[in-house]
């Protein structure tokens, strides 16, 4: 019963949950996060889509106004104007995203990430 | 016309009805969406029939796709988006996997490569996050278009962005799923096509068709993946802008 290597009861417990953590801690430095982004032509058509639909629905939303209120076609222009900065700003929204995704060491030196989280 | 590469999207009523003049047979894109619904159904079922202590394989199969969409919910929504959501996103994520593996079979129809089914699926989750986004914070809601923090002339420019943005979020998360599926298998067909279109011309041909013939099989490699990922993007885009509905009073 005294054999070290096969402890009993609370002590068995809190060895396992040690080993546990310990290959958890190693599975994770081993699997480093996947970039689900992987296939070059998805991430090619979500930065077109998340560019190209703001673009349109700038378009449409001025549209509506210009038909609501006889303007036209001053608001067309606006919300076209206004998406493509909507989809600009989109594209940088969803290249920061991902790369938040890359895994990135946490001691690595240099400039500490933009301080403008989400403008 | 076999090596035509748009047959593969064309809808045929199997069992043709119609109500009140309106055509709603039964079609090859009706059967492919109930198998959407009728294999996660399944699957979760029989992983969940016999709940042991120590899983059996199904069990295991099982908890780990609920465990993936859990983490995925929890870790852009938190504790309270997985009590609110979680049904919803499991459901989207096994709904839109099991459609687009499906499809990948030969003679198989991929109903996510009609924008119609997307766009439906994006309006969904689109006006769930208006619902509940206004059920919850109130007014606080439409913070979403007015962050804090910048000079107030700003907002004249600002704020028709950002409604924009939140406008344009549904058509680009229907678009991307669609133009995945639409183009990769578009893709696959027309390179598949190219195999009968060099052997038929002897035997240089015969030789040169394996050229296609190996991109095909890479291709469907590729395309197995983006099966997946595209419905793991889906279902992330669902929890982001799941977030926003619980917390845009944060803003």
């Amino acid at each position: 019963m005294a054999d070290p290597r096969h402890p009993h009861g609370s002590e068995a417990l809190d060895e396992l949950a040690k080993r546990l953590a310990a290959l958890d801690q190693e599975r994770q430095r081993l699997v480093p996060e996947v970039n689900m982004d992987r296939s070059a032509m998805s991430l090619g058509l979500r930065l077109a889509s998340e560019f190209a639909s703001a673009i349109l629905v700038g378009g449409l939303l001025g549209y509506g106004i210009d038909y609501g209120i006889k303007t036209s076609p001053w608001a067309l222009i606006i919300g076209l104007a206004l998406g493509f900065v909507t989809g600009t700003l989109n594209l940088i929204r969803a290249s920061r995203q991902m790369t938040k995704a890359h895994h990135v060491d946490p001691q690595a030196s240099g400039l500490k990430d933009d301080l403008d989280e989400d403008v | 016309m076999a090596s035509d590469p748009m047959h593969q999207f064309h809808i045929a009523p199997m069992i043709p009805m119609e109500i009140g003049g309106y055509d709603v047979s039964f079609t090859n894109a009706s059967l492919f969406l109930l198998l959407g619904a009728a294999i996660p159904a399944a699957f979760m079922l029989a992983s969940s029939a016999k709940a042991a202590l120590v899983p059996g394989r199904m069990q295991t199969l099982g908890e780990t796709a609920y465990g993936f969409v859990y983490n995925m919910l929890y870790s852009s929504a938190g504790a309270d988006g997985v009590k609110k959501f979680f049904p919803l996103v499991l459901s989207l994520f096994l709904f839109i996997f099991t459609v687009n593996m499906v499809g990948l079979f030969a003679y198989h129809f991929t109903p996510t490569s009609q924008i119609i089914v997307t766009a439906m699926m994006a309006l969904l989750v689109f006006f769930t996050v208006i619902i509940v986004g206004f059920a919850k914070n109130g007014l606080g809601f439409l913070k979403l278009f007015v962050p804090s923090g910048i000079p107030w002339p700003l907002y004249l420019i600002v704020t028709p962005i950002e409604i924009i943005s939140f406008f344009s979020r549904p058509l680009s998360h229907a678009v991307r799923l669609w133009a995945n599926i639409l183009a990769g298998h578009i893709l696959v067909k027309v390179f598949a096509g190219f195999v009968p279109m060099m052997a038929e011309t002897g035997a240089i041909g015969a030789i040169g068709a394996i050229l296609p013939f190996v991109m095909t099989v890479a291709l469907y490699a590729l395309e197995t993946l983006v099966a997946f990922l595209q419905a793991y993007v889906f279902t992330m885009l669902t929890c982001i802008y799941l977030n926003d509905a619980l917390h845009a009073a944060d803003h």
